[in-house]
């Protein structure tokens, strides 16, 4: 795995966006004597216009659960230490379902190192070093190839921080 | 500091019906040993990839897994599992297979080809139509009765093994992608003139619902899914076209003797020169015209005579028109003139033989 290409990337997203955000104490609380745990929630949404209090067309994520080919939907992962002590190498894998394609430049983790997979979650590089065989050639990965997205936090997860991950993909 | 130690876990899975959101699962935390058990599972699900997209019903269910290191331990858990169903689309296409069919007024039963498939992403039925109101035609087809046939043989064209489409009856129902070949019969008016044209469409409606694009039948989809009118607006319609052609074939055949004393007298030893002419009148190309002509009894062929418009042919059967074919009873001239219209003008074909 090449850590210093997929750092260079992640660098890419950290002006985006500060590293994990402090949470609350009191939401951290009821799980706090539980060691080394983390809690994670997945959620898939997708953009409908919408209208706002004015009468107005905005944009916004809403929970979705049904969907058509050639839909784009958006898959967050946010992560909380909910225990009590600081987790290094805090490592969050999703695997992308071979019905939908990943939206190129799309994936978006604040204060982590993104890396993606084409074979089943065996290796995790950039999308640019990834290849796939085809009848016995091998050739560079395209968005449809890949199988898993993964994100490695740059930073140990103090207790009660929090953070999330999200791409896009789109159902074929 | 904890060592790296990078697990994988893979969550992905398809069920075909019954979508539920799970609420977020707060699993224990798990060893390493059996994480590394678990990393055996990854693999990539079979393929269900389809031209017109992933096929109605299918649940996509995915999970998040988290790996970290505290303490110089590395635990491993799981996040919810998110599933999104997919709908189903409701689309159709029709394509016209024919050419434009040259026709004769009060012909009966003919028969334009279509192809319909359905481009939607799950199984669908449909109901076929014909329409023949064409404003813009010279005539009106009039739907033979039946006027839909199903090509049951694969012909390509109305075979007496046909099944006849009766509506509502045996609705053709199509897998997503699948494509039928479809028949439909008309009638040709009497009294029109040369060159007329008259149109006839197929339509083909998916049966679940059609309409404006994006409008939904809830629950009437594949697996109790949603329907959803397509692109299509789930039918379409395609016109075909018939053509008043009266080609006809003026046909001559003439003979010119030589005898062997310069006069035209049919004596042993004289030589027959044959002339067939053929003209082409009318609107429309007549098709495959080939010329066949046995030697007559007690006359030979003459070797290398055969001609079409003055030009030499060969007597072998190989690139050029003509053959001289002594394997039938009697041997024949056979000349292959091919597809010729009344502009094509005047075709002579001319070969001799020798009196025995």
């Amino acid at each position: 795995m090449n850590f210093k290409t997929v750092s260079a990337l992640a660098i890419a997203f950290c002006f985006v966006s500060s590293p994990v955000l402090a949470q609350e104490a009191e939401d951290a609380a009821p799980a706090a004597q539980q060691k080394g745990y983390i809690e994670t929630k997945t959620t898939v949404e997708k953009e409908s216009v919408v209208l706002d209090e004015n009468g107005n067309e905005r944009v916004a994520l809403v929970p979705v659960s049904k969907v058509l080919p050639g839909d784009v939907v958006i898959y967050t992962v946010s992560y909380t230490n909910i225990g009590e002590d600081g987790a290094d190498n805090v490592t969050i894998t999703y695997p992308i379902s071979e019905e939908l394609e990943y939206v190129a430049d799309s994936a978006f983790a604040p204060g982590a190192s993104i890396s993606f997979s084409a074979d089943g979650g065996t290796t995790f590089d950039e999308i640019s070093n990834l290849t796939v065989s085809i009848d016995g050639e091998d050739r560079a990965a395209a968005m449809k190839d890949l199988t898993h997205i993964r994100w490695v936090l740059n930073d140990v997860l103090d207790p009660g921080s929090r953070g999330f991950g999200r791409f896009r993909a789109r159902l074929n | 500091m904890a060592s790296r130690f990078y697990l994988l876990q893979s969550y992905g899975e398809r069920r075909n019906e019954g979508a539920r959101m799970d609420q977020t699962m707060k699993l224990k935390p798990v060893l390493p040993v059996l994480s590394l058990v678990s990393a055996l599972f990854l693999g990539v699900a079979p393929s269900t990839a389809n031209a017109e997209g992933t096929i109605a019903g299918t649940d996509i269910s995915n999970t998040a897994s988290v790996t970290f290191d505290v303490e110089g331990t590395t635990l491993t858990q799981s996040s919810n599992t998110v599933t999104i169903t997919v709908d189903e689309t409701l689309d159709v296409a029709v394509v016209l297979q024919s050419p434009q069919i040259a026709v004769a007024p009060a012909d009966t039963d003919r028969v334009l080809v279509f192809t319909v498939t359905n481009t939607g992403n799950g199984v669908e039925d449909y109901t076929l139509t014909v329409d023949n109101t064409d404003a813009t035609d010279d005539f009106d087809p009039v739907a033979a009765t039946p006027s839909i046939y199903f090509d049951s043989d694969n012909s390509g064209d109305l075979s007496p093994g046909d099944e006849p489409y009766v509506p509502g009856t045996n609705d053709p129902s199509l897998n997503p992608d699948e494509t039928i070949t479809v028949l439909v019969a008309n009638d040709i008016p009497a009294g029109l003139n040369n060159g007329d044209i008259g149109r006839s469409s197929l339509v083909a409606t998916a049966n679940t619902g059609s309409g404006a694009p994006g409008t939904v039948i809830a629950g009437a989809g594949t697996n109790s899914v949603d329907a959803v009118v397509g692109s299509s607006g789930a039918t379409a319609s395609v016109a075909g076209e018939y053509v008043v052609s009266d080609v006809a074939i003026d046909f001559q055949k003439s003979a010119t003797i030589l005898d062997p004393f310069g006069g035209d007298q049919p004596v042993p030893g004289a030589t027959i020169t044959y002339r067939i002419t053929l003209e082409v009148t009318g609107t429309g190309t007549a098709t495959g015209l080939v010329v066949t002509d046995p030697i007559p009894a007690n006359t030979t062929f003459v070797a290398g005579s055969i001609t079409l418009n003055g030009i030499g042919l060969s007597d072998q059967d190989d690139g050029d028109a003509g053959r001289y074919n002594d394997a039938a009873t009697p041997a024949e001239v056979i000349v292959v003139v091919g597809d010729i219209a009344a502009a094509d003008g005047l075709q002579a074909v001319e070969f001799a033989v020798l009196i025995d």
